[in-house]
């Protein structure tokens, strides 16, 4: 396997950025651009967490991420200590911003187990690039997706009713209701993916310790790191774990959206009640969880100058994925169309009605523009490479795909069966900030991983680098092959 | 560690335990006991000791989860005799609205009456009562009653009676004492003493007002409501020279033609009109056999229900056939139709009336005229109070002309036939008052500076009284102008008695000792009168000797039956005056004459369903209880015709200018479908702006719009005046989509209003489809039994189906269960900001929608062809329900009986069951909303105040207070279902009968159209009624949910020549 040579790619729109998106058949195509070796990664991607000081941006980002994570605090702590009616949730109305809050979440939280997963599974070596910070933002956007259903419900203080222990009073969950499924795919969905994120890091934090200047950096990577010595049987074991979570996670990437998207399907109400789901909601999530990868990998790259490991290419890939996902929403959105008119029942046929002509159609129309036309962009190379356009078109993919989740549970309630309890919805002020806050606590602790975590798996994107393959070009065994080359056999 | 060896003899003492711990018996058990760990034992030191001992008490707290057995104590050393703690007593007792009592039970607890129902054998209640009595339970309790005697301070700060004028008085405490020193200034004579009184009717009263009169003869006597049938007492001086009261009897009438009156609400007699009225549309002989096959000899015809309003009330929307029409045009459909009799003994001068009553009116009124006809004295017409006395003579004329008297109506003689009429003797009163001959006025009870009529400015001339003293339970508009107020007793507190619609008196028994230093009316008069009894007890028992209540155990059996046997009126038989003909039919033809020639608009007014003449306006119950036609709650408003707004260019909630008698006032345009046309209805009792924290600032008063001049109804101008107003509505909101109107209009026509004509009923062959959606699974029997038991060994006190049947036939909208349950449920009040939000949390409402011809819609129809229903919905205890499958907790289950029950304590507030609720019948506790007053509910818990204590009292023991976070919602009463069962269970384990559990929106209903029992038991009134043909289960068809709660069709009676 060859890699093509640096020199023959033309430099990328006056980025001062290597284009390394053209296919060549007979040519794989570079991953990291730069002239890159081994100690340059390391350098690099080191280099981030053991600057003296970040970047000026990333106070101002942190400043703001931190003040709207307080502002998260005051809203939680006004509403257990008032009550949920500081929402302007109501009946027929039961959840708005919460539940949509927690589903768009999840969703942003799929793509960077699909990355680490699925992409590894099937051997898609770009993922290296991007891995460590998707998953990293997995966690997070599952932490915030965690927070919704625990505050929204009335009595927060009792949350743990929803966990099956054995107590005195003999009483277990009903385990027929789609909220108790939530509760166990995504606390498995976290569990493992804590487990993915970190173990992956365990090789990166051993180079963080061995490059520690300070005591507490010492430590502190010394405790995280368990011990790794970077030993043969080390590897060994790594990768064989690597390899079971990676399988052990792929399932779950489908699974978790799936139950959400019960939460819904298993309901009766017009507009929720639909086999379509599961699938529309994977798709749907694996969609704006890519969204938000470019939307994060965009500044970040720049910010931290990573842009050798995150190449175009690494953004040309995510983006035909958005282009595939958002068509299969698109094709979702259609077929619910086609089913309400095909299945006659006269409540979903309003349902849709109502959800492009009825009093909340600009929240309808935002839906089916952002998530179904916008990403058809991506037909098109400059949408794919021009940063602008990328950035513009990903967060109008988010917008879209938080508008789908809030149009489908507050639309779908606003308006059921009896026209006596049709009501209405807007957000109070609690709600709004609520929703600002959980962007305070992701863009908090993501600041808080670029500068403390490693951002890029350094380990893995050694094994991508043109040196790690010297050996593939003749004799196997005279390549001189690093550990690392041999990890990145796998 | 040291031991002291224990003495020789006497017991044992140990200073301390490691003084035991170190004895050789104690080593040696332990070594018995623990022989692996003695060796641990023995280096215990005290500290080792306490920490293990510290550690098994611990682990002991840790294993003892768990529910220790109640250890019960006897409250009472000496229980006192007839009491048992916590088993609630009943007494009879009677509340009075406007002269008309109400014969009442009530029920109370350890000496708390938190719960009222209707007398079985007061013959306007029969059981059932209205919402106004349901409600005044919570009056009892409500924290801004006046208190004692106040003196105002002489810092007059304002006078007047404009609107809002905001009243800036300061009171100083009193006593009785202090009062009655004034009082003796009045002369002895009584020169210069008038008395203003609400109307009354009980014997009470009279005889003390005869006393007093007596006493000091110079005394002058006024009465006055603001809301009175009293242009019906004066139709009847005009049609037959002297007062009657005109009590219609529509369960007898074939025919039923109401002109502009509201009969099914805010009426004193409503009860009564509507059981009346239900009877006379059952579709069986009587209502005890609703068992009975339809269309078999047993099914008695059904009565047509015409009605002609002003504005859309729950009278139209039961009729058959409705003309709405402008007020001032229902004399001339009136005159049309006396025309149109062509009766033999009455003789109408012809006239052309046409161009004002329309060719609807003139088809309506051929069609009327036909049936009155075909049905000599089995038709009835009546008059309500939005017509002047002129209408009501013509109706009485028509009536007697129609052979209808003694059959369909009832004259009783007015007790009091020399008074003069209401509006008339407040105008008496100001004119006394400005010529300056009245020195001393008592108001007892009522508020007539809030609800005089405009033109009077009774404010003004208030003002002007030397001595002035209300009588009154709040300090309101009436009290900010008087010099002493006397705080007044509620009739759960006082003794007194009341006469009903037909003369039967019944005792106002009372439950409970005044909470506060408060005077009824008769203990007032006592003190005017200088009379020798001065307790209401003693007065009433005096008062009752007249009525043949002369020994004790009379009276006991009076008070225990509620009612005093033998006091009903025996009714009269009234002449016409000579000539009377042309006497009445002459006004009727000049009103007939200016017919909708005031102007574009008309305004008319009709008491507040929910706070009749606004004396209830505190009350928090009231002012939530939904409008059963506008569905408004804490608001009135200017409710106009849709059409009529758009021609203004007003849209819903914006402020209108409207301008009658000289008087304007803003007020917020609520545009109901059916309202007819350049009609502007509000209704009255709204706009306190002093009584308590309740009635405070809510709505508008447009009391100074009316007029003294005897016309119920006022040309206007209505104009938009710019602004918004908010009004709380809690239906159709947000409906002005072409998308939500057609949805709304498919289902309301086709799902879940299911409506079918008499005739069509009549077919066998049209019986309704039912569909029957069969299971791939062995349904649950509920036949009581747990598995593998057999039916005999089950306790025939758990072999129980719960169901209910409601019939849309008989239902009125009248809204009284929703108060019943409010009352019943402990169910708390939220405010109009909560129900802005739609948080209102009524387990029970009455939907109200509308229907119009196929195609359009009720917005956009003439008023005429709308047509009203109401549909009560509370918890449909579905056998599939969905609610249960998806709580996470499993906090709502289903019973083995089939009940949907909600348990709070497993709560934790998802609200997905509300979510998947097709009804929408659950009400979550957005706020702590029990725990304190309303206006507080976005402050956090801890620094909320907390409930008055007056208002914890309120409480129903037998029903959980809900606290934040908590879904809730209807259980069929489950705690009377269990009562009723514990004594069957405890008189030998007996079935438990048919009827013995009424819930309480049943027991409240005067219609019967709520029916609950036992779907098990086949002779039940519920099975029969459950396999009628006419029965339907909402939105059964769609999702099969198999709600026990099923609806019975609603059947309407047109006259095929108005199709």
């Amino acid at each position: 396997m060859t890699t093509i040579s640096l020199d023959n790619l033309p430099p990328a729109h006056g980025h001062g950025e290597i284009d390394n998106t053209p296919e060549n058949p007979r040519h794989r195509a570079t991953l990291v651009t730069g002239h890159a070796d081994f100690h340059a990664v390391t350098e690099k991607i080191c280099g981030v967490a053991e600057a003296a000081r970040p970047p000026k941006a990333w106070y101002v980002a942190f400043g703001i991420s931190f003040l709207l994570l307080n502002v998260l605090g005051a809203m939680i702590g006004y509403l257990f200590f008032t009550g949920v009616g500081v929402w302007n949730l109501n009946r027929p109305v039961c959840w708005a911003f919460d539940i949509t809050n927690f589903v768009f979440w999840v969703g942003i939280g799929h793509a960077g187990t699909l990355i680490s997963a699925i992409l590894f599974l099937f051997r898609q070596k770009w993922r290296t690039g991007i891995n460590r910070f998707a998953e990293a933002m997995t966690i997070f956007a599952v932490v915030c997706a965690g927070t919704f259903p625990g505050i929204h419900i009335g009595r927060p203080w009792l949350a743990y009713w929803l966990a099956p222990y054995p107590n005195q009073m003999g009483t277990w969950p009903n385990f027929f209701s789609p909220l108790l499924w939530d509760v166990f795919a995504v606390s498995t969905y976290a569990t493992v993916s804590v487990l993915f994120w970190y173990m992956g890091m365990v090789p990166d934090l051993a180079t963080f310790r061995d490059r520690a200047t300070t005591k507490v950096r010492y430590y502190v990577y010394g405790v995280l790191s368990l011990g790794w010595r970077g030993a043969n049987r080390h590897w060994h074991v790594y990768e064989r774990a690597y390899l079971l979570l990676a399988a052990l996670a792929t399932p779950l990437v489908l699974s978790v959206h799936s139950v959400v998207s019960f939460d819904f399907a298993v309901s009766q109400v017009p507009g929720w009640h639909t086999t379509i789901f599961p699938p529309y909601f994977v798709a749907g999530a694996i969609f704006s969880g890519f969204a938000m990868v470019i939307t994060l990998a965009l500044p970040a790259r720049h910010l931290f100058g990573l842009k050798d490991f995150i190449t175009p290419r690494h953004l040309d890939n995510m983006a035909k994925i958005i282009l595939v996902t958002g068509s299969m929403v698109g094709y979702a959105y259609l077929m619910e169309f086609f089913i309400a008119w095909y299945g006659q029942n006269p409540y979903e046929q309003f349902h849709f009605l109502n959800r492009e002509f009825g009093p909340w159609r600009v929240a309808g129309w935002i839906m089916f523009s952002c998530n179904a036309i916008v990403p058809q962009c991506f037909w098109f190379k400059k949408c794919r490479s021009n940063p602008w356009i990328l950035f513009t078109l990903c967060i109008l993919v988010n917008v879209g795909m938080w508008f789908e989740r809030f149009v489908i549970i507050a639309l779908g309630l606003h308006r059921d069966f009896l026209p006596s309890n049709w009501g209405s919805y807007y957000p109070s002020y609690v709600e709004v900030l609520t929703l600002l806050g959980s962007f305070g606590l992701f863009c908090t602790l993501f600041l808080l991983f670029c500068r403390y975590l490693p951002m890029v798996a350094m380990a893995e994107i050694k094994s991508v680098l043109p040196q790690a393959h010297a050996g593939h070009a003749g004799d196997r065994a005279s390549g001189g092959a690093s550990q690392e080359t041999v990890a990145a056999a796998h | 560690m040291s031991s002291i060896k224990p003495h020789g003899k006497g017991r044992t003492y140990w200073r301390s335990l490691e003084q035991v711990a170190d004895t050789p018996q104690f080593k040696e058990f332990l070594e018995k006991e623990f022989p692996a760990h003695a060796s641990e034992w023995m280096g215990a030191s005290r500290r080792g000791f306490l920490k293990i001992m510290a550690a098994s008490f611990a682990l002991a707290g840790l294993t003892s989860c768990r529910r220790w057995p109640v250890e019960k104590v006897a409250e009472y050393a000496h229980r006192p005799v007839n009491r048992t703690p916590g088993v609630p007593v009943h007494y009879a007792t009677s509340m009075e609205i406007g002269g008309i009592g109400q014969g009442l039970v009530a029920t109370s607890y350890d000496g708390r009456p938190i719960k009222v129902e209707g007398n079985l054998t007061h013959p306007l209640n029969l059981g059932a009562t209205d919402a106004y009595a349901q409600a005044s339970v919570l009056s009892v309790y409500d924290p801004d009653r006046a208190r004692g005697v106040l003196k105002r301070n002489e810092s007059r700060g304002r006078g007047g009676d404009g609107p809002g004028a905001a009243p800036d008085v300061s009171w100083t405490a009193a006593t009785g004492n202090d009062l009655a020193a004034v009082l003796k200034d009045i002369p002895a004579d009584g020169a210069g003493l008038v008395v203003l009184s609400e109307a009354s009717g009980g014997p009470s009263v009279a005889d003390m007002k005869a006393r007093l009169l007596k006493a000091r003869p110079g005394t002058q006597w006024f009465e006055y409501e603001a809301v009175s049938n009293d242009a019906s007492r004066a139709g009847t001086v005009l049609a037959f020279g002297q007062p009657y009261r005109v009590v219609p009897n529509l369960d007898k009438a074939a025919v039923i033609v109401s002109i502009d009156a509201d009969l099914f609400n805010s009426d004193a007699t409503a009860v009564k009109f509507s059981r009346d009225f239900a009877n006379g549309r059952r579709l069986f002989a009587a209502p005890e056999a609703a068992g009975a096959q339809p269309e078999s000899a047993a099914v008695s015809p059904m009565s047509r229900f015409y009605a002609v309003e002003s504005t859309f009330t729950t009278t139209g929307a039961c009729s058959d056939h409705r003309l709405p029409v402008k007020p001032s045009v229902v004399p001339a459909i009136l005159h049309a139709l006396a025309q149109e009799l062509h009766l033999a003994n009455l003789s109408i001068p012809a006239k052309v009336l046409t161009p004002a009553i329309g060719d609807r009116g003139e088809k309506f009124v051929k069609a009327v005229a036909a049936e009155l006809l075909a049905n000599k004295g089995r038709g009835v017409l009546v008059a309500g109070p939005r017509q002047p006395a002129e209408v009501h003579a013509l109706v009485a004329l028509l009536n007697d002309a129609l052979g209808n008297n003694g059959h369909t109506v009832t004259y009783y003689a007015d007790p009091d036939a020399t008074r003069p009429t209401h509006s008339a003797a407040l105008a008496k009163l100001v004119d006394l008052i400005d010529a300056k001959s009245v020195k001393t006025l008592v108001i007892l009870g009522g508020n007539p500076v809030f609800d005089a009529p405009g033109d009077l400015h009774f404010g003004q001339a208030l003002a002007k009284v030397p001595l002035s003293i209300h009588l009154a339970q709040h300090q309101d508009e009436t009290s900010a102008l008087c010099q002493w107020h006397v705080a007044q007793s509620h009739y759960l507190e006082a003794w007194g008695d009341t006469r009903t619609f037909d003369g039967t008196i019944a005792i106002v028994q009372p439950l409970i000792e005044p909470l506060f230093d408060s005077k009824s009316a008769i203990e007032v008069l006592a003190l005017l009168a200088n009379d020798t009894q001065t307790k209401g007890y003693d007065i009433v028992r005096r008062a009752l000797q007249a009525a043949g209540v002369d020994t004790e155990w009379k009276w006991k059996q009076s008070l225990f039956d509620g009612v005093v046997k033998g006091s009903t009126w025996a009714p009269a038989t009234p002449v016409l005056k000579d000539q009377a003909s042309s006497a009445i039919i002459d006004p009727v033809a000049k009103l007939a004459d200016a017919a909708g020639t005031g102007g574009e608009f008309e305004i008319t007014f009709f008491a507040s369903p929910a706070l009749y003449d606004g004396r209830f306006a505190n009350n928090g119950w009231l002012q939530e209880m939904p409008d059963p036609m506008t569905r408004l709650t804490w608001d009135n408003a200017a409710v106009l015709n849709p059409q009529t707004a758009a021609a203004l260019g007003v849209v819903a909630d914006d402020l209108v200018t409207v301008e009658a008698n000289g008087q304007k006032i803003d007020l917020p345009a609520f545009l109901l479908p059916g309202q007819p046309e350049g009609v502007i209805g509000v209704a009255l009792g709204y706009g306190h702006t002093t009584m308590g924290q309740i009635a405070g600032g809510v709505g508008h008063n447009v009391y100074p719009l009316r007029s003294s001049n005897g016309l119920p109804w006022a040309p206007a101008k209505l104009s938009k005046a710019g602004g918004r107003y908010k009004l709380a509505t809690v239906q159709d909101h947000h409906i002005i989509d072409t998308v939500g109107k057609q949805a709304y209009k498919v289902r309301v026509d086709e799902d879940i209003i299911k409506e079918r004509t008499y005739a069509d009923w009549k077919k066998p062959a049209n019986e309704s489809k039912k569909v029957v959606a069969l299971s791939l699974f062995d349904e649950h029997k509920f036949n009581g039994r747990v598995d593998g038991q057999k039916p005999d060994e089950v306790p025939a006190h758990d072999m129980h189906k719960w169901g209910m049947a409601i019939d849309l036939t008989s239902c009125t909208g009248c809204s009284a269960c929703v108060v019943a349950c409010q009352a019943e449920n402990n169910i708390p009040i939220v405010g109009k900001e909560q129900v802005l939000h739609g948080r209102e949390m009524h387990w029970l409402r009455v939907d109200r929608y509308f229907k119009a011809p196929e195609h359009k819609f009720p917005e956009d129809v003439a008023a005429a062809e709308v047509e009203g229903v109401h549909q009560v919905v509370i918890c449909m205890h579905c056998e599939m329900a969905p609610c249960e499958e998806v709580c996470p907790v499993g906090a709502t289950t289903h019973s083995q009986e089939g009940l949907n029950m909600m348990t709070y304590n497993r709560c934790i507030g998802t609200r997905y069951c509300s979510n998947n609720c097709p009804y929408k019948v659950r009400r979550f506790n957005f706020f702590d909303y029990n725990a304190g007053d309303k206006n507080n509910l976005y402050t956090p818990n801890l620094l909320r105040p907390e409930l008055n204590e007056l208002q914890k009292m309120q409480k129903n023991p037998e029903v959980t207070v809900r606290m934040r976070g908590v879904m809730e919602k209807c259980t069929y009463c489950v705690q009377r279902i269990e009562n009723t069962r514990i004594v069957a269970k405890r008189e030998g384990d007996r079935p438990i009968a048919d009827g013995e559990i009424q819930t309480a929106c049943q027991q409240v209903c005067p219609t019967q159209a709520i029916v609950f029992g036992d779907l098990n038991d086949p002779a039940s009134k519920v099975t029969k009624l459950q396999q009628q043909n006419r029965v339907y289960g909402l939105l059964d068809d769609t999702l099969n949910t198999k709600p026990r709660t099923q609806y019975l069709e609603k059947i309407r009676n047109p006259n095929e020549a108005l199709a």
